[in-house]
């Protein structure tokens, strides 16, 4: 027989108050568990969608300027030592440490040029990631399908009287309209929108790129990580971090870490002093055999074990439980959220061993000072009961 | 110098602004092998004698000197260690802890030894024997009768094989024919070289002690 086999029987011979404070402690460990799951998967998807409206890293050429004054009268600026952009750099930018927090790299190749006798600005583009990064583009008309489809603005199709599928001769070459981007309010509206390769074709600048526009993950892991990293793989280039997207994106994704660590906070002091209470009051009820105890030659240390291996049972059972329930209830309440928009439920296998710890660190802080009251106890109680 | 020396033991509550006291400058010598009888009116100060003898009450002055050990002048886990080797009680409400089983209880001062389970089971197997309760050996605590129930605690305070037996009014729970069994066993015990130390009121225990102890407010 061990000091554990009195802790265990213990347990057992009082079967519905243990009972009772494990269903306490089960609820506080799967209310936090599920709190944090619930936070993790809510974070993860409403950074993957906020990502997806919008770029949050533009990638320029590096160009160095002058200013140049003669006897006090500005005369403007030279540039020189221009750098290019071109598609190795997409290579290098992808393959960075942090490459997987980049969800979408869009180059484009800027040209102006004369369509219809008028001066127009020409973008290549890569469709699938340009559609991908404005997903508040509305078409009039499809997706452009092949080389020789475009895509066009607003204010260039109400100008010019473009209508889907008419052919428009830009440089030497026919382009059929797919498609009319609606209304944005932006730049898009004035732009023509072409295949990035048929872009550097007709105007001879074979893997050229003018800019590239990225958006990053910046769920786990700082923007200007990503910019430095960018920076560092394509050093002919000017990485800029649109601050106010990103820092939006981080209020939105951090707002729920914080909710669910306050209410976090709040459940485990709760069970803290259920645990608490229910050591103080059973200590109470066992002076008698404490002083038994006492008498009969164990130590203070030994009436401690005894004290603290039976709640030491108690919480890793209900930290094991704890864990389990949370994950259930967490993909219970999932679905129901409307800033959940994801079909696989992110399960991080440290909130198990969270969740057993904190179970033990809340029952065996809670037992300290009634164990440590009990270990004290005069051992002449024993006597007072005759 | 004898195997227990009390010298000028007092033991004085304060109630109030008034002093009792329990235990008034007591000094007396129990040799090894003594069977020794305290008797006295309720309040005489019986149990906290014996309470001092076993090192759970501290003295207001005076000292309790065991086997040429000073008890109080051990630190509580050094006199935690004295109990469980040299003593054992046995209490007139049996104080056994009612979840455990006979055998469990039985076995409770062996757990802080370094005893092996085989060992543990052996022990306990022959104090059992010898106060006929191995049969009940699985048996809860408290489904036993008051006379099986002291047969345990008596079996658990011989299982570590301790010098004295300080027993509190160990029949006064009992009827006559079940306190003649538990006498005969400390009876045995005292043959076997125990040193055996009964508080009591009844005075035919009394007939048993090659010593006896009156104590009428706390003198002795």
């Amino acid at each position: 027989m061990k000091l554990y086999s009195i802790s265990l029987q213990s347990v057992r011979r009082k079967k519905t108050k243990s009972i009772l404070l494990l269903i306490g402690l089960v609820l506080a460990v799967a209310s936090v568990v599920t709190l944090v799951t619930v936070s993790e998967n809510i974070n993860a998807s409403v950074a993957t969608n906020l990502d997806e409206f919008g770029a949050n890293i533009i990638v320029l050429p590096k160009i160095e300027q002058l200013a140049i004054n003669y006897g006090g009268l500005s005369i403007g600026e030279v540039s020189y030592n221009n750098s290019q952009l071109n598609e190795n750099d997409i290579i290098k930018i992808s393959s960075i440490k942090n490459s997987r927090n980049i969800s979408i790299i869009s180059p484009k190749l800027l040209e102006v040029t004369t369509v219809d006798g008028k001066k127009n600005l020409i973008a290549g583009v890569n469709f699938k990631d340009e559609l991908r990064l404005k997903k508040w583009w509305h078409l009039n008309g499809n997706t452009p399908n092949g080389g020789n489809q475009i895509l066009i603005g607003s204010n260039v199709a109400f100008v010019r009287k473009i209508s889907k599928n008419d052919s428009i001769k830009i440089k030497s070459e026919m382009f059929i309209v797919s498609g009319i981007i609606g209304n944005t309010g932006s730049q898009d509206d004035d732009l023509i929108f072409m295949d990035l390769s048929s872009a550097q074709r007709i105007f001879e600048k074979r893997s050229a790129i003018s800019l590239i526009e990225m958006s990053a993950l910046c769920y786990d892991c700082p923007i200007e990580e990503i910019v430095a990293q960018v920076s560092a793989a394509v050093p002919t280039a000017n990485v800029t971090p649109i601050k106010q997207t990103v820092e939006a994106k981080m209020m939105a994704v951090h707002s729920f870490e914080n909710f669910s660590i306050g209410v976090s906070l709040v459940i485990l002091a709760i069970s803290f002093l259920i645990v608490f209470v229910n050591v103080n009051a059973s200590v109470n009820e066992r002076t008698r055999e404490i002083g038994i105890l006492k008498s009969i030659g164990f130590r203070r240390v030994h009436i401690l074990q005894v004290i603290l291996f039976e709640y030491l049972i108690i919480s890793l059972i209900a930290g094991l439980m704890g864990y389990i329930a949370g994950i259930c209830s967490a993909k219970l309440v999932l679905p129901h959220l409307s800033m959940y928009s994801s079909d696989k439920l992110i399960v991080n296998y440290a909130v198990f061993w969270g969740a057993v710890f904190l179970s033990l660190l809340v029952s065996l802080t809670a037992c300290v000072y009634p164990a440590l009251k009990a270990a004290k106890l005069d051992p002449t109680v024993a006597f007072r009961y005759i | 110098m004898s195997f227990i020396e009390l010298k000028n033991v007092t033991k004085e509550y304060v109630t109030g602004e008034e002093k009792v006291f329990a235990v008034n400058d007591i000094s007396l010598n129990i040799e090894k092998n003594d069977f020794v009888s305290i008797m006295g009116q309720s309040g005489s100060g019986k149990s906290t004698l014996l309470a001092m003898l076993g090192g759970l009450t501290h003295p207001t002055s005076g000292k309790v000197v065991t086997d040429e050990i000073d008890l109080f002048k051990l630190s509580s886990e050094r006199l935690a260690d004295f109990r469980r080797e040299y003593l054992g009680f046995v209490f007139q409400s049996y104080q056994l802890i009612p979840y455990l089983t006979v055998l469990e209880n039985t076995l409770l001062p062996l757990i802080p030894c370094e005893y092996s389970k085989s060992e543990q089971m052996a022990k306990a197997f022959s104090i059992l024997d010898k106060v006929h309760l191995s049969d009940k050996a699985k048996r809860l605590a408290e489904e036993l009768s008051g006379g099986e129930q002291q047969r345990v605690a008596i079996a658990r305070s011989l299982v570590n094989d301790p010098y004295i037996i300080l027993a509190d009014e160990p029949t006064g729970n009992l009827d006559s024919k079940t306190s003649k069994e538990i006498m005969h066993i400390f009876c045995q015990l005292n043959d076997e070289g125990k040193t055996i130390i009964i508080v009591t009121h009844n005075k035919e225990i009394e007939m048993f002690a090659n010593k006896r102890i009156y104590l009428r407010d706390g003198k002795y």
